[in-house]
């Protein structure tokens, strides 16, 4: 499914930032095409996309670092390209790649940056030891930034971000590299944010990272958003395939192709004890399921359940990426 | 407000990378090594040859080091966490062009002293030592703000850390040394210390507004 570029999808009364038909192409290669978008506060939106598609390109757009674009950018309906903007002011960006000059430790490099930032000197060390703590790495404070490892090099970039209490934050990949707790910590910072009416733009390249984070979501592909919404409405935008899951007694000897005729079109193995059965759009869910039972039942198949399975936006998001390709 | 806190920091940055140590401490004991090598001058004084090293070893020690810190720094794209804040792109480049310089010219005068505490001790003080001394500390002003700008320019333009440095060592020094003491040999009646001045405005001001121009339409 395309979605035709250049249209606004929103028109949201608590629009914060706006994206008019933004191209930007590096030589031959277009990374954007036409990219119009409404953000809002308080939302986090998940910006996902293949490597490659244009989102650390939009990324920096908003956070000035790509001043050579086509159209237009307006935060709170002021172009970004005018000192009123208040850009740098209102907008904390952590980058996915950006490296720290070598000498640096941790508090110096956070005390650099908070000045830069426009924190007044009295209030420094309490913002630096909030953003630690928000980060959770606190115990890192007086070590150089070269010793620190990867994962801590992140969150480092995330203290950067959050630490003068931006209104807009926007996170490029900001899981990439992360342990499951640190990935939990950087979750609740982010809802933190957007419960205090901020809003949150994160990217990532891989859906499952921000399914349950994300309040709505834009899919790019190829420099042109494909698709925008909420998780549940591309979850039921794209209930093309319904899914039923069905378990059967363990050591229970199953052909599972026997299944394999009209309305189930795939079946996908889960282990020994289970598979996933794909199931025709056009047929009702009960209607299928209960056929599925009387299959089952008809090839004395001991069944220990059978669910409607919500297929994932992670299954979504591929099965759409490789449409485009 | 903004200058100060890069200034200051690039000069910590210098600090705690050893830079300034090896400038500070480098210069003036390769000045003494001249000394140790070559102990009798024929009259010629120390400070002679130690204005010459200063022209030429710090000329393209400043290139280098301006050169390939910013090739490097763009490329492991730490400006960027500079540049989503309010931080002019200019005011980063001037703050590394004059810490960078500020390095060199505490190391060329270090050096300079040096030579004239061995001179005096020596002996072999010229008759116009003072303004001797002035014209050497004016040409290494003006050499190493050249150099310096030339590095800043390099350090915008040039993607690859090893070509930068490359060329800053080809163009940084000695032949950018060459375009301040060539013109006061061959032109009769110039007045030096003025020729010399404007170049060290003239010269680093336009190699900087183009680095300037040049990182200002960079997308990073």
């Amino acid at each position: 499914m395309d979605v035709p570029s250049g249209i606004r999808f929103h028109g949201m009364p608590d629009c914060m930032i706006t994206f008019n038909s933004v191209s930007k192409s590096y030589g031959t290669v277009h990374a954007l095409h036409d990219l119009s978008l409404d953000l809002a506060r308080g939302e986090i939106f998940g910006y996902i996309g293949p490597n490659g598609a244009g989102k650390t390109t939009t990324l920096k757009i908003l956070t000035g670092l790509i001043r050579d674009y086509r159209g237009q950018v307006e935060i709170d309906g002021v172009d970004i390209c005018t000192p009123d903007a208040q850009l740098h002011a209102r907008v904390g960006y952590m980058p996915q790649d950006a490296g720290f000059q070598k000498w640096r430790t941790v508090e110096h490099a956070l005390q650099t940056f908070g000045l830069l930032s426009g924190l007044d000197r009295t209030i420094l060390p309490d913002a630096i030891d909030r953003a630690l703590g928000r980060a959770g790495i606190t115990e890192h404070r007086k070590r150089r930034i070269t010793h620190l490892s990867g994962g801590t090099v992140q969150r480092l970039r995330l203290a950067q971000a959050i630490l003068h209490e931006p209104d807009i934050l926007v996170l490029d990949e900001p899981l990439s590299g992360l342990d499951p707790a640190s990935r939990f910590q950087v979750k609740e910072i982010v809802r933190e944010f957007a419960s205090q009416d901020r809003l949150v733009l994160v990217s990532s390249h891989i859906l499952s990272e921000i399914e349950g984070l994300a309040t709505r979501i834009g899919i790019l592909h190829e420099g042109r958003i494909r698709e925008i919404g909420t998780p549940a409405e591309l979850r039921n935008r794209y209930q093309v395939g319904m899914v039923v899951e069905v378990t059967v007694r363990p050591g229970t000897e199953i052909d599972w192709d026997l299944l394999a005729e009209s309305p189930i079109m795939r079946v996908e193995p889960q282990g020994s004890t289970a598979a996933r059965l794909h199931l025709d759009p056009s047929i009702d869910l009960d209607d299928a399921i209960n056929l599925i039972m009387k299959r089952l039942l008809a090839h004395e198949i001991p069944i220990r359940g059978i669910q409607h399975v919500q297929p994932s936006l992670e299954e979504v998001y591929l099965q759409f990426t490789e449409g485009c390709t | 407000m903004t200058f100060r806190i890069l200034y200051n920091d690039e000069m910590r940055g210098f600090a705690h990378s050893k830079i300034i140590i090896a400038l500070w401490v480098g210069l003036p004991l390769l000045t003494l090594l001249i000394k140790f090598i070559q102990p009798d001058t024929e009259g010629i004084p120390l400070l002679i040859f130690a204005g010459a090293m200063v022209g030429s070893i710090g000329g393209t020690l400043s290139a280098v080091i301006l050169s390939t810190t910013i090739t490097g720094e763009r490329n492991r794209h730490v400006y960027d966490l500079f540049l989503t804040r309010p931080v002019r792109r200019v005011t980063l480049l001037m703050a590394k062009f004059f810490a960078a310089l500020t390095c060199l010219l505490g190391a060329a005068v270090m050096s300079l002293g040096l030579a004239l505490a061995v001179d005096t001790a020596t002996g072999v003080l010229m008759p116009d030592v003072g303004t001797q001394l002035g014209g050497f500390l004016l040409i290494s002003v003006v050499g190493l703000a050249i150099s310096s700008a030339v590095g800043v320019l390099f350090g915008v333009l040039i993607n690859s850390t090893a070509l930068s440095a490359i060329l800053s060592v080809y163009l940084g020094g000695n032949l950018l040394s060459a375009i301040i003491i060539l013109p006061t040999m061959l032109l009769d009646g110039l007045n030096i210390p003025l020729f010399t001045s404007l170049l060290g405005v003239l010269v680093p001001t336009t190699l900087m507004v183009v680095a300037v121009r040049v990182f200002n339409r960079k997308s990073l």
